[in-house]
């Protein structure tokens, strides 16, 4: 039985789409910090109706971002 | 006893144009019949291919030296007509040339102008080539990255390659 899952796409502009099922709001958001850290930079988050049932969450990044710092 | 006399040589003046602006200047009336310019009875000047012919006869009223006087009259302002008309050529000449400098100048500080654009866009373009080299590095290297962060985790990676686009399926049971 799957405990999470993370879909992750990244474009050929650098940006990345961050979107979990199944993993609890606060467990979301540090799950996405661990896997992005060093990697990423948040542009932006929106919240599905599940997150605030603590469920889901989706996420977009932008790696161009980070890549200019 | 001496006697002095100021003489001139006889000589052709071949513009009509000059000749007829020095007869005006000169407050004489003519009139021009066929290739003649004709002042009065007593004298005529006949325009030639080559140059004027003064005709004249002489009379009681235009005696010799009247006509001599008219001739000496008449080319003095034809000669200072002539040097007018040179000098205000060669000014107009120099006008133009500056013009002409002027243009140059800008048309090469255009073209300089032009090539400095040219040159900054090859520049800026060259400098967007790079980066996007640089960030198809970085795609991979922090897609590796992302996937090794995900392993330690305890997530499956499944790896799906969609256009341009790369997706990773993280999956933790």
């Amino acid at each position: 039985m799957e405990e999470g899952k993370i879909i992750i796409k990244i474009n050929e502009k650098g940006e990345i789409v961050f979107e979990t099922s199944k993993i609890k709001g606060e467990a979301c958001m540090e799950e996405m910090n661990k896997l992005l850290e060093e990697i990423a930079s948040i542009k932006e988050i929106n919240k599905t109706d599940e997150y605030y049932m603590k469920d889901n969450l989706i996420i977009k990044t932008n790696e161009k971002q980070e890549l200019k710092k | 006893m001496s006697t002095v006399v100021k003489a001139f040589i006889l000589r052709q003046l071949m513009d009509q144009t000059i000749i007829e602006e020095a007869l005006k200047a000169m407050n004489i009336n003519y009139k021009k019949i066929d290739n003649n310019i004709v002042v009065n009875n007593y004298i005529s000047i006949e325009i030639l291919k080559t140059g004027s012919k003064l005709k004249y006869r002489t009379t009681e009223f235009w005696n010799n030296l009247n006509i001599n006087q008219f001739i000496a009259d008449l080319t003095e302002i034809y000669t200072k007509i002539l040097d007018e008309r040179i000098q205000k050529l060669k000014f107009e000449e120099l006008k133009i040339k500056e013009k002409t400098y002027f243009e140059k100048v800008e048309e090469e500080e255009k073209k300089r102008e032009q090539l400095e654009i040219e040159r900054e866009r090859i520049r800026l373009e060259a400098i967007k080539r790079k980066e996007e080299a640089e960030l198809k590095k970085q795609i991979e290297e922090k897609t590796e990255l992302l996937k090794k962060k995900a392993m330690q985790l305890g997530y499956q990676i499944k790896e799906e390659v969609h256009g341009n686009e790369k997706v990773l399926v993280l999956v933790r049971r």
